[in-house]
Order: structure tokens, then sequence, then C-alpha cells
């Protein structure tokens, strides 16, 4: 260990852009078990480890893992990775990792973080591959619990409350399980066999999956209460902003929810609405976070023939994780800074021609510490578009039954749980992940979805 | 320590104990020993240092007032300051420390930090500073000793609440160490002994050394914030100086708590009349007349190196730390470089008392006839003492105990034998006595050490450098050994050419210096004798011998 002297930070070895912009493939390549040895040595073993104390949502046990994989032992590496994740090969892959654990690294400062997130990836792939597993107990009590959603949140619970032993059903919206994690973000990020293996791993420990099934009229969240012992919601937000400009109807304007599903459904060859089709044409996406990062590289690999981004602030403000939008740039992205949308422009016949931005300034730091934005009069200007899809985050959609229910919610229709145990204000269900703490990240609903599953447990086993 | 160092020095610290590691010796791996460090302590690069957690020279309190009394001849402006670690007790010691003279004594607590101690010490060693230091005071005024020193604490201060407590309890002065290190930018990462410190303070590497933020301006800011704390606590409690509130224990009060109604603080609460602070000096009594006298007559030649001067005397065993006064004073000027050889020769006759040429510096010779008393030639940097019995007789002791402790260069020629622990920790001084007690070059790291006789048990224990030639007659040396890290050789009296010829060097030295006749009998049959001598060296380590050092 601590070989950082000697050792670079190195990062996981990307596919040629070419290559990449071809098809809709995981862009990194992640260690073998030699390159992973090799970075995993380098880590300081610090007496208060930050990456898991402050950095990692899930306090991962991030240096006893990289002292276990630096000593070759994978298997002790899987056990303790996957002790406290419900899916490190996910959160490897797609956590920001430079706002987390690895920002939180001593060795940040000057040195070069740990490729945390690499390794963490690695790890649990290379262990899969060797033919490890997570251990289950199989289900056995007798008290069941129903989730809903199936995002990262709802497939922590369960995989925490199936090692308790507690049976699980799991009642999903969609056509396809995974949340975001299969619809939002995109597969060059996130292989869609990573996600479908997990739910193979769940089902066979004990999990029963019911999908396109909408809480709602035909599942009121009253019947549930009545057949199981609690009820977890993850039904995460996903509900588009709009900037409220003129035109932004128009049938060429998206939000970038429906864009990625609908990419995501022709990519798994599943019928999809050929409005979101994008090949040849000049696309703006506005928005500059991680969704908008996910859009504008979707984009350009459906052959769009320009892609342009438009941001309100400089690029040192995006709140997204920086290796994606360095990803973005390599991969041919314009990017716009400083630019906010004031009209969606139309030509006589009604057809989408581009759109109206004005320059932007910032101010003052506003209570959260992020500079005000203020727009400059007389700085016009248009930029040529035939698609503009709308990436400026999201609100949570009204679920259905709660006020009935005597589940109290903000506001904002975010869900009001308790803090330590993300019960809500009704004894029996428990809520976590986008839906109480409006979008957020895969890594914190999945920790919202671990300490619900806690608390269950203890409110059913004692 | 050299006697440039400690002329060098305002304060100058004996470190009993720490408070964090009571017991217990740094240690620094061999793998930070730079040849920097390596230079600054007198030993060679990547031998592992092992703070010895006893001080050799340090068996009673007496032992302790003839090292401060060295310490305050060597250098007479500093002050000399005592580290002592809380603990039940510690008051009497502290009195014993201030009858010893010392000027100033610290009580260290068990809360501070320290990057070189196990695991088991750091978690579970130690007390809070605030019992010992009420004791000492407390027990320091009721003995009215307190006037004489003053009185310090550490062992995790961070903020004024703490310094002002501290004040409270009896302390004048407040030792920070973590807190400032912090403000250097250390993020207690807890690898201090791993030389990958990544702030770049406690490594010798220079990539690391580069990530290095610390600067003086950070830690002046910490310390006025510090003290603006104390100032406004101070006004609250209705006091314009910190000076005022030194000792007021009855200031303090106990919080609402049910734990602490478990414990009995009246002890730490405790106020004994009498006064709190340190009012006047604390000098030896033993003034020194006879060595300042000395030292007049060669100031000359310490103003004008080019002189040289011989001055006689006689000597009697009340004459303690001879040609220290003398040392430091040509430290002051000069440094350890000292004066040029052979410039100031003391011929003395008579028994010398303790501490006989400690911490000589080059350019002095002691040449005493007659015998001397313990701790000769502790600590000493350069030139020579030459001790040669009135009447000669084998086997007669000549010096006492602890003699050469902690030397770092120079030569001692005894033409008799040694007490206990003879060269312990030296560096880099070359020996020749005609036997030892138990514990001989112990943790030596270097210099040459040569004994014509028997010595005691543990010969060599701890020992990561130098070199040792025993002449064992009567073939009992080995048992004596502590072979953990030496090992002992003979010298083939055909291939060994280099360390046979540097031994009848130095034997040649030594005889024409103190006329042994044993000396003499061993040189006039050398090849065979030869035979009986065993080369003491350390096992992961050949040092280079230096044959020059046979002049
Ligand atoms: C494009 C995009 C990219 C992202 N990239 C990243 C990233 O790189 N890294 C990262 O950490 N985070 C990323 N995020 C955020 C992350 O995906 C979410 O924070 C996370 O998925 C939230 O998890 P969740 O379980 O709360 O909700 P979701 O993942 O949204 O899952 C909620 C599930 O509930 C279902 N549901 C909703 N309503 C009902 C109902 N009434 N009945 C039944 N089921 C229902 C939905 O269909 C969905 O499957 C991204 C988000 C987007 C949109
Ligand atoms: S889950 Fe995310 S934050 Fe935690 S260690 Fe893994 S990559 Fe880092």
């Amino acid at each position: 260990m601590q070989t950082f002297p000697e050792t670079q930070r190195q990062e996981p070895q990307k596919n040629e852009v070419t290559a990449r912009l071809k098809n809709f493939e995981e862009v990194y390549r992640f260690f073998d078990s030699k390159q992973v040895r090799r970075q995993s040595a380098r880590c300081v073993q610090c007496g208060d480890p930050f990456c898991t104390v402050i950095g990692c949502p899930l306090q991962n046990y991030i240096p006893q893992w990289l002292e276990a994989i630096a000593a070759r032992d994978l298997e002790r590496a899987f056990r303790l990775s996957n002790e406290s994740s419900p899916f490190p090969e996910i959160l490897g892959r797609i956590c920001p990792q430079s706002h987390l654990c690895e920002g939180a690294c001593t060795l940040d400062d000057g040195y070069g973080a740990i490729t945390i997130g690499a390794i963490e990836a690695s790890v649990t792939d290379l262990a899969f591959a060797a033919g490890m597993r997570p251990e289950f107990p199989g289900v056995t009590s007798d008290k069941r619990v129903a989730v809903i959603g199936s995002g990262p949140a709802g497939i922590s619970c369960a995989h925490f409350l199936l090692r308790a032993g507690i049976g699980v059903d799991m009642f999903e919206r969609a056509d396809r399980p995974g949340g975001l994690l299969t619809y939002g973000i995109p597969g060059f990020k996130l292989d869609k066999k990573i996600v479908d293996f997990r739910f193979e791993l769940l089902q066979e420990a004990g999990l029963t999956l019911h999908l396109n099934q909408p809480l709602g009229q035909e599942l009121p969240l009253e019947s549930l209460l009545k057949d199981y012992a609690a009820v977890f919601l993850g039904v995460g937000a996903t509900r588009g902003k709009c900037p409220g400009i003129e035109n932004q109807d128009h049938p060429q304007v998206h939000l970038a929810m429906n864009f990625l599903t609908h990419q995501q459904r022709r990519v798994f060859g599943d019928d999809w609405d050929l409005r979101y089709d994008v090949r040849g044409k000049k696309v703006v996406v506005v928005g500059g976070g991680d969704t908008a990062m996910d859009c504008v590289r979707t984009a350009i690999r459906d052959g769009a023939t320009s892609v342009t981004c438009l941001y309100r602030r400089d690029q040192a403000n995006m709140p997204g994780s920086r290796k994606e939008f360095h990803n973005a740039v390599e991969e041919g992205v314009e990017f716009c800074f400083n630019q906010s949308p004031t009209r969606v422009l139309l030509d006589e016949q009604g057809g989408l021609i581009g759109i109206d931005m004005l320059k932007t300034e910032l101010g003052e730091p506003d209570s959260d510490g992020r500079q005000r934005v203020s727009e400059v009069a007389g700085t016009e200007q248009c930029v040529a578009a035939e698609v503009i899809i709308m990436a400026l985050g999201f609100d949570i959609e009204v679920i259905p039954g709660l006020n009935e229910a005597g589940v109290d919610v903000s506001d904002w229709g975010q869900i009001l749980t308790d803090q330590h145990t993300g019960r809500t204000s009704h004894g029996r269900i428990f809520a976590g992940g986008d839906c109480q703490r409006g979008a957020d990240l895969a890594v914190t609903a999945a920790a919202d979805g671990r300490q619900a599953a806690l608390a269950i447990m203890k409110q059913l086993l004692g | 320590m050299t006697p440039g160092y400690l002329r060098s020095a305002e304060e100058i610290q004996i470190k009993l104990a720490q408070g964090a590691k009571p017991g217990e010796g740094g240690q620094l791996p061999g793998e930070k020993v730079t040849s920097l460090i390596a230079t600054l302590r007198f030993t060679i690069p990547g031998v592992t240092l092992i703070s010895p957690p006893p001080h050799h020279d340090i068996y009673s309190i007496e032992d302790l007032a003839q090292l401060i009394f060295d310490l305050k001849q060597v250098n007479p402006e500093a002050i000399i300051s005592v580290k002592l670690v809380s603990s039940e007790g510690v008051g009497t010691i502290a009195a014993g420390v201030a009858k010893a003279y010392a000027d100033k004594i610290v009580i260290s607590g068990g809360d501070g930090g320290t990057g070189a101690a196990p695991f088991s010490s750091i978690k579970y060693a130690g007390n809070p500073w605030e019992f010992g230091l009420a004791e000492a005071h407390n027990s320091l005024k009721a003995n009215r000793l307190r006037e004489l020193v003053t009185l310090q604490t550490d062992g995790g201060l961070k903020t004024g609440r703490d310094v002002v407590k501290a004040a409270l309890l009896g302390a004048e002065y407040f030792g920070f160490g973590t807190p400032l290190l912090v403000i250097l930018g250390c993020k207690l990462l807890r690898v201090c002994h791993l030389n990958r410190c990544t702030v770049g303070i406690a490594t010798q590497d220079d990539t690391l050394r580069g990530h290095y933020i610390g600067t003086v301006e950070k830690v002046v800011a910490y310390l006025r914030n510090v003290a603006e704390d104390v100032r406004e606590i101070l006004a609250e409690l209705g006091f314009s100086s910190l000076q005022e509130i030194i000792g007021r224990s009855d200031l303090l009060q106990l919080i609402d708590n049910p734990r602490v109604k478990k414990f009995d603080f009246s002890q730490v609460l405790l106020r004994v009349d009498g006064v709190d602070t340190r009012q006047r000096e604390n000098p030896p009594f033993d003034d020194n007349v006879f060595e300042k006298e000395v030292l007049e007559e060669v100031l000359p030649v310490i103003k004008n190196p080019q002189k040289e001067i011989v001055v006689e005397r006689d000597i009697l065993n009340t004459n303690r730390s001879f040609g220290t006064l003398i040392s430091g004073q040509i430290a002051r000027y000069y440094g350890d470089e000292g004066l040029p050889k052979d410039a100031v020769t003391i011929k003395l006759k008579g028994v010398a008392g303790q501490s006989l040429g400690a911490f000589l510096s080059h350019g002095m010779s002691l040449l005493l006839t007659g015998v001397a008393n313990d701790y000769t030639g502790k600590g000493m940097h350069a030139g020579r003492i030459i001790i040669t019995p009135a009447i000669y007789q084998e086997g007669a002791s000549a010096v006492g105990n602890t003699c050469l402790y902690g030397a770092t260069g120079g030569k001692l020629f005894v033409a008799g034998t040694a007490g206990e622990r003879f060269a312990v920790r030296n560096s880099g001084a070359l020996a020749v006595v005609e036997g030892t007690g138990d514990h001989a070059c112990e943790y030596m790291t270097g210099g040459t050490v040569v004994v014509l006789g028997d010595t005691g048990i543990n010969f060599g224990a701890g020992m990561t450098g130098g070199v040792a030639f025993v002449y064992d007659r009567s073939k009992n040396f080995i048992d004596r050994l502590n072979q953990e890290l030496v090992a002992a050789r003979r010298i083939d009296v055909d291939e060994d050419n280099e360390g046979k010829l540097y031994l009848k060097k130095i034997l040649a030295s030594y005889h024409n210096r103190t006329r042994s006749t044993k000396a003499r009998r061993i040189l006039d049959n050398f090849r065979e004798e030869l035979a009986y001598f065993w080369m003491v060296t350390p096992k992961d380590m050949q040092a280079p011998l230096n044959p020059k050092e046979g002049d």
C-alpha cells in the first residue's frame, strides 16, 4: 500500500471516440486484476478515511476493500464491497466520484485521488466473472414488504430486506425494471445487462417482480397496507421542468426523460415513438447537468448533424460529473456557456428553426452558495435547431393515495420522512430516493433504500 | 547532543517521559533515516534509530540534578526544563525536580498526539494533564518550591478555554502540538511512521515535502485566535490578564452532570496557600568557582585561537562537570568546530568529580593523573580525556558508571576499568578501557570501543552501529554478548588486515598516552594476542573502519 508517490492515478481506458459514436456500448473498459491491484495499492490507508466518512453516501468500506484487492484477495474485496452497497458495480460506474468519494480522498489534492469508482466496478465485475455471488439466506420470515418503484431506491431496499430473509413484492409502472438505471442513464454509461443481472440475483433471492403495475386505481395504497407488513415508496421524480418560454410546446421540443426513454427503447429493439428520432438533425440541448450530458451524447450517437448545449452558468459551475463533460467534449458536442434561452423560433409553416438566447452574468452567491444568474439585455443571439431537448431538472409527480393514507408531503411534493429511518408520517410507509429528496443521485437513493430496509427490519423482526 | 547544539538553545528540555506514551521512547524507522537525518543524529543512513525509554544517566533525582548541572555549565543562559507525565505522585517528583535546580517543569497529559508509538499506548496509556498539573502545582506550593520554577502543561490543548483552565490549575506556560501540525496541513492520516505523509510533514521524501503547505503566518494566526479566545474568557471572568488567574483553582466549578458526580475532584480543585507563580532564579548550590577560575585563565586562547595553553590543577571529587563550562564557552564562539587541536590542555591531579569532560569541545585535552567518577566523557563531542591512575594496577577501577554516555566524538583513554553502562548511545567517540561493567555499548550507533579485559553482561544490546573490540582472555565474552543485533567474530591474523592494523594503531596510541603495561604486553605479542580479540559489529551493517582514528 501507500505506493502513491510512485504510481500515478490511472483512469480506466476509454474506447476511441470514432468507435464510441457508432453505438451505445459502455465507453470505459474497466481494470483487469493487475491494474486494479496497482491502483488500489496507492491508497494511503488513512486513520480516518475521508472517502468513507464524508465522501460516500453509503459509507462504503473503501480502504478495507482497496487493501484486500491489493493483497490479491478478490473474494474478501468483493464481500466487503457488497456488504454496504446493493450494487457496487453499478455505482462504481455512474456515481459522480469527483464530488463524492474521490473528491474526499486525501490524495485528491495534488497526487490524484484513488480511482475508487473504477476499482469498485472492477472488483465486482471480476468477482462475478469468477463465479462469486452475494449471499442471501432465502425468505425466512412470514412478513412481506411491498416496494413501489424499481429504481435504485427500490432495489436497495429490496436487497437489504432479502438479506434479512424478508420477502419482497416489487411493483413497477414501466415494462422493464430499473427506474432511471434502465430508462434514464444511457447504455454508454451503464450497460443494461448489468442492471438485468442484479434483478436476476434478487429474483433468485426471493424477489417477486410485478411489471406494468402502477400504484393507483388498480393497485391502491390502502390494499397494499392490508396485504403487506410495510410499504416502501421509491417512485422517483421524473416530471421534467420547462423554462416557460414561447413555443416550448412545439412537438419537436422534447423533455429529456421522454427523449432518453424512447432512445433506450429503440436500443432495446422495443417499439418507440419516431418523433424522438434525431438522425440528420440539428439538436440543441438546454441545461448543464448530468441529464443534459446524457442527452447530448445520446443525440450524437443517434446521428444528429450537430449537437449544441446551452447552459446558463459557466463551465466551472456545472453541477454534474467532470468526467462526463469531458467525454461529451471529446465526442464533438458544442458548448455555449452563459446563455439563457428566451424563445423557440418557428418558421412560417410552424417548423422549428432555432432558439433565441441572451447572455448571462454571474453575480453574488445566494443562500446556497451558488452564484445568481442575471440576463444581460441587448445580447440576443440565435442558434439554429431542428430539435430542442429540455434538460432542466425534475419535479416529483403527484403520487396517488398518499393524502388519504395520511402521508405528509412538502409544498414541492416531496414525501416527508424521518431523517434516520425513512419512515413517513404513516408508521408502516417508508420512502426514499428522488421522491423524497427531489432529483438527486443513484447512490443517495441506494442509501435511503438501505436505511429504510434496516428500519423496516427492526420494526418487523425486532 | 553536541556542545554547539546545546549552546545554541534558549531552552533545553529533559524529556523524562511523554504524556501520550509514558514509559516509551520514539522510533525512527530506518527508511526515514536519510543522509541528512543521519548527520544530524550521528549515525549511518538507513539504520533504525531507537530512542530508549529510560535515560541511562538518570536513575535518581541526584542523577537528574547532575544532568541539570551539566547543562547549566555548557549553556548558563538556557532555561532547563524537565518534562514529566501527568500521573498520581507526580507532585513528589516535581518537588524533587525543583530541588534538582530545574527552571521549568512541564506536566504532559495523555491526550497529546504522537506519531511514533504503538497503538496500545496511543489508545490506553496516559492521563489527563489536569490531574497532574493540579498535583504538581499544589505539592510545589506546599513545599515552598513553586516560586523557584515555572510550570507548563501540554497534552491536547487546542482552545482558549483549555488555556484558561490550565492557568487556573497553576500553569504559566502552555504547550501546543497537534493543533499546530493541523494548521500546517496535517490531516491526521495516521501514517506518520511510514514515511508517506501526504502533506509533507512527517517525511524526509522530497516529493512529499513538495506538498507541504504550512507557513509561519498560519501558526501565528491560529495562536492569535487562541489568545483572543483567552481574552474574551478573562473579560467574562472579570480579569484583565492571564497572570492574575494562575493557580486560582477556586474559580473552577464542577458542571452539573450525573457522570461528574461519580468522581471526587476535591484534590484537583484544592487550593493550597502560597505563591502561585515563579518569583526567582533556581541556581545550583554549587557555583563552580573552580572551573570559573580556570576559564579566566584560558579565555585569551578562546579569544585568539592561534594560541595554545597548558593549565595545571589539583582536582577534588566535589569539582563536578569539569571542562564543560569551558567547552560551552568555546561552543558559544565556534559552535561544534571548536578550537584547533591541542589549543587547551589541562593537566589534572587527584580524584575528579562527576561528569569530567561532559560535552567536551574540539581543542580540549583533559589529562588526569588519578581517577574519575560517574559520567566521565558524557556527551563528549571532540578533544580527548586521558586518565591514568597514580598507581597503576591491572584490573583496578578508574572511572565510574555511565561514562561516555551519548558521546558524539573525541577520544577517551582510561588505564583502568569502567563501571556499568559504558559507552551507551555512543555515536562517534573512540574509547579504550581495560574492562567494563554490565550493558556496555548499549544502543551504540557509531564510534569505536576497545575493551582490554572482562565485560559485564548484555554487551551491545540494541547496538546498530560502530564497532567494538573485546580482549577476551578468560573466554567468557560470548555469553555476555547480547546477540540480538550484533555479531562477534575473530580477527584473522593473515586476512583481516584492516581490522588488525586499525586495532594495533589504537593500542599504540593508547599505550603512548597512558603507559598501560597491559597494552604494552599485548602489543609486544600482537600476533598471538590478536587471537583473543573479538570484533563486534551490527549484523545488518558493516561500518567502514577509519584507521585515521588511531592517531
Ligand atoms: C438522464 C439521467 C441521468 C442520470 N445520471 C446519473 C448518474 O450518472 N449518476 C447518478 O448517481 N445519478 C444519475 N441520475 C439520477 C439518478 O438516476 C436518480 O437519482 C435515481 O435513479 C433515483 O432513484 P429512485 O429509485 O429514487 O427513482 P427512479 O430511478 O426514478 O425510479 C423510480 C421508479 O418508480 C417507478 N414509478 C414511478 N411512479 C410509479 C407508480 N405510481 N407506480 C409504480 N412505479 C412507479 C418509475 O417507473 C421508476 O422505475 C440521472 C438521472 C437522469 C434522469
Ligand atoms: S458508491 Fe459512489 S461514492 Fe460510494 S464508493 Fe462507490 S463510487 Fe464512491
